[in-house]
């Protein structure tokens, strides 16, 4: 155990080194470089001692070696760099806008996930039957349907025409009540849900029935069990397996979430990043990277130790 | 994008149950396993109407166009944002173009993006696999634990960095996308080429000292080829949906080139949404069409090519 945690370890470091060296290598071999962007253009025959002011400041005149060494040194530390465009920690700017982002993937994993275990249990149970047909078909269907597609959709029917809920933004200025706040959730989160759902359900299904194929469900019904008590051992068997597929659809859920925001103008991380790679703000753009190499690689981890814990059959090698 | 975390699922149902016939045993039926697939595959309703879909897709992309008055990117700032009409059968968008031209000139770029990407991850992760599986030892240590770094990389992320700060391009686009695409294609190769090459006929060969190259494009490739052509179907869902997102986000294709997800972005506003349907409707139905196609034609695909298949 402790062996395998090391490698690990181990893997999950080199994975964030080759992250972070692809990006800092990346963002700074870009045309006009960082500078282009905080020296207006009109200025720049004019402003050389500007810019040689402003390269000095951000160390930019350091071998990209240096710069890099410094930015690894910084980051270690939790610090992140200041943003070019706002002239802030880009670690208190990631965190500030990281919650409305958690809001969006959290509700729509817990909820898509709900929804999916229903729907797979019930596809299962009628497995060859004209809803399973159609639920398999409809999840298909889903799955080919672009997320800002979906979510325009969304803004048509209940915005446009029904004006039920609000097309973007996450409160109304002189609002921002409770209420407020969950009116502007439902489109996004539902569009997530639908995603989450049409993604796991397949996958809930497969797995139901592949573990009432088994042995042990015959044998339990053989000796006495209801058929219902059968299956519902079974499902929970058939749960164990769904742990690593949820944390795998994290990272998805997170690149669902950055177009969403765009969709509803949502004020995540996503819509920060996007308006800092038009801004050139390389510091943000890395962070968020960062950010989400960490998250990727820790759901991750988490899926291989989590289903070591739920079963203890799997051996860690 | 949403279809992108199906791809190491995908790996790993080929990984458990993949069946390959074992072509050393004599058939004495005269159908070939190859004329039994696809009379299989031609059996599945879905996908036979998603093969007639996309051939047409792909005609009305290529032809049609050759038979409007006017180009995609032919403006007409006296004409901004019409309904559609006899003379823009799609109306026409902010800057007077037509919509049904740029419909179409989109779906070039989205065909375009889908196949070739799948097609070059398939062809570099077939090679990959095969002399993976074949050589064993270090070579496939290496090789696989490089497979198994691009898979944990996000790869969207990286698309949106790197596209964001070279500048969107198209070729970057496809070299981008198949860059992580082609890992889940060497997985399946090797799982294939791992099991085939202890078969028989692969053992018979090796005796008759046919050469390693020989072995591996005569007896492996044909193994491997139906399974990653299935993971290919995923790879095109993948990239079409990737490029619409990019685009979406401006960091795909950018105007003037059309595409359909820089129409969706053009058509972001509310008031376009609610009040000029022609703009954003026919490019999201033609990316979730496609899509469907695709997947639906994968699926039948990976039935027809599986003789323990049951529906």
């Amino acid at each position: 155990m402790t062996r395998y945690l090391l490698i690990r370890f181990a893997t999950m470091i080199f994975v964030l080194w080759v992250v972070t060296v692809g990006l800092f290598f990346l963002s700074h071999s870009a045309p006009g470089g960082p500078i282009a962007s905080l020296v207006p253009p009109d200025q720049v025959g004019t402003s050389g001692p500007l810019i040689a002011a402003k390269i000095a400041e951000f160390g930019l005149d350091q071998p990209l070696i240096v710069q890099y060494g410094t930015w690894v040194g910084k980051v270690i530390t939790g610090d992140l760099g200041t943003s070019f465009q706002f002239n802030v920690p880009v670690l208190g700017l990631l965190l500030q806008r990281m919650g409305p982002t958690i809001q969006l993937m959290g509700l729509g994993l817990v909820i898509g996930t709900i929804v999916a275990v229903a729907l797979g249990r019930f596809a299962a149970a009628r497995k060859g039957t004209a809803a399973d047909y159609l639920l398999g078909a409809g999840a298909l269907t889903f799955l080919a349907i672009p997320a800002f597609f979906l979510g325009m959709l969304g803004i048509f029917l209940f915005a446009a025409k029904l004006r039920w809920l609000p097309s973007s933004g996450m409160t109304v200025p002189g609002d921002g009540g409770l209420w407020d706040h969950i009116r502007h959730l439902i489109l996004p989160v539902a569009v997530l849900t639908v995603l989450q759902a049409a993604t796991i359900m397949r996958y809930v299904r497969a797995g139901l029935l592949e573990e009432l194929d088994k042995d042990y469900v015959r044998t339990s019904i053989a000796k006495g069990s209801t058929v219902g008590q059968s299956r519902a051992k079974a499902f929970r068997n058939s749960l164990i397996p769904l742990v690593t597929i949820l944390m795998m659809s994290v990272p998805s859920l997170l690149s669902g979430a950055v177009v969403l925001e765009a969709v509803f103008a949502w004020p995540g991380m996503g819509q920060l990043t996007l308006g800092a790679i038009q801004f050139r703000d390389y510091p943000v753009v890395l962070g968020f990277g960062l950010l989400v190499a960490v998250v990727v690689v820790l759901s991750n981890l988490a899926a291989d130790l989590l289903l070591r814990r739920v079963d203890p059959r799997v051996r860690l090698s | 994008m949403t279809l992108m975390p199906d791809l190491p699922q995908l790996v790993e149902d080929v990984e458990k149950d993949i069946s390959i016939a074992d072509t050393s045993t004599s058939i004495p039926a005269a159908r070939s396993p190859l004329s039994l697939s696809l009379g299989r595959f031609w059996a599945n309703i879905g996908a036979r109407i998603s093969v007639v879909v996309l051939l047409l897709l792909l005609l009305a992309v290529i032809v049609v166009p050759l038979f409007l008055k006017y180009g995609p990117t032919d403006q007409d700032l006296l004409q901004s944002r019409k309904p559609p009409s006899a003379d823009h059968l799609l109306g026409t968008d902010l800057l007077g173009q037509d919509v049904l031209a740029r419909l179409l000139s989109g779906g070039r770029i989205s065909l375009l993006v889908g196949f070739a990407t799948a097609l070059s991850a398939m062809v570099i992760g077939t090679v990959v696999g095969v002399v993976s599986g074949w050589l064993k030892g270090a070579a496939d240590t290496v090789l696989m634990r490089t497979t198994d770094l691009f898979m944990a990389i996000p790869a969207m992320l990286v698309v949106i960095v790197v596209g964001g700060i070279i500048g969107p391009s198209l070729p970057l686009l496809v070299i981008l996308l198949a860059a992580f695409a082609w890992p889940i294609a060497a997985r399946i190769a090797r799982s294939v080429v791992l099991q085939v090459r202890e078969l028989d006929y692969v053992q018979a060969a090796r005796a008759a000292g046919t050469k390693s190259v020989t072995i591996q494009v005569r007896h492996l490739l044909p193994a491997v080829i139906p399974q990653v052509t299935v993971a290919g179907s995923v790879m095109v869902v993948g990239a079409i949906l990737s490029e619409a997102g990019l685009s979406y986000l401006g960091l795909g294709v950018v105007p003037p080139q059309a595409s359909w997800g820089n129409m969706l972005q053009a058509a972001q506003s509310f008031s376009v949404i609610s009040g000029m349907p022609w703009l954003w409707i026919p490019p999201g139905v033609a990316i979730t069409v496609t899509a469907i196609s695709v997947i639906f034609i994968g699926d039948g695909l990976r039935d027809a090519l599986d003789p323990k298949s049951s529906r």
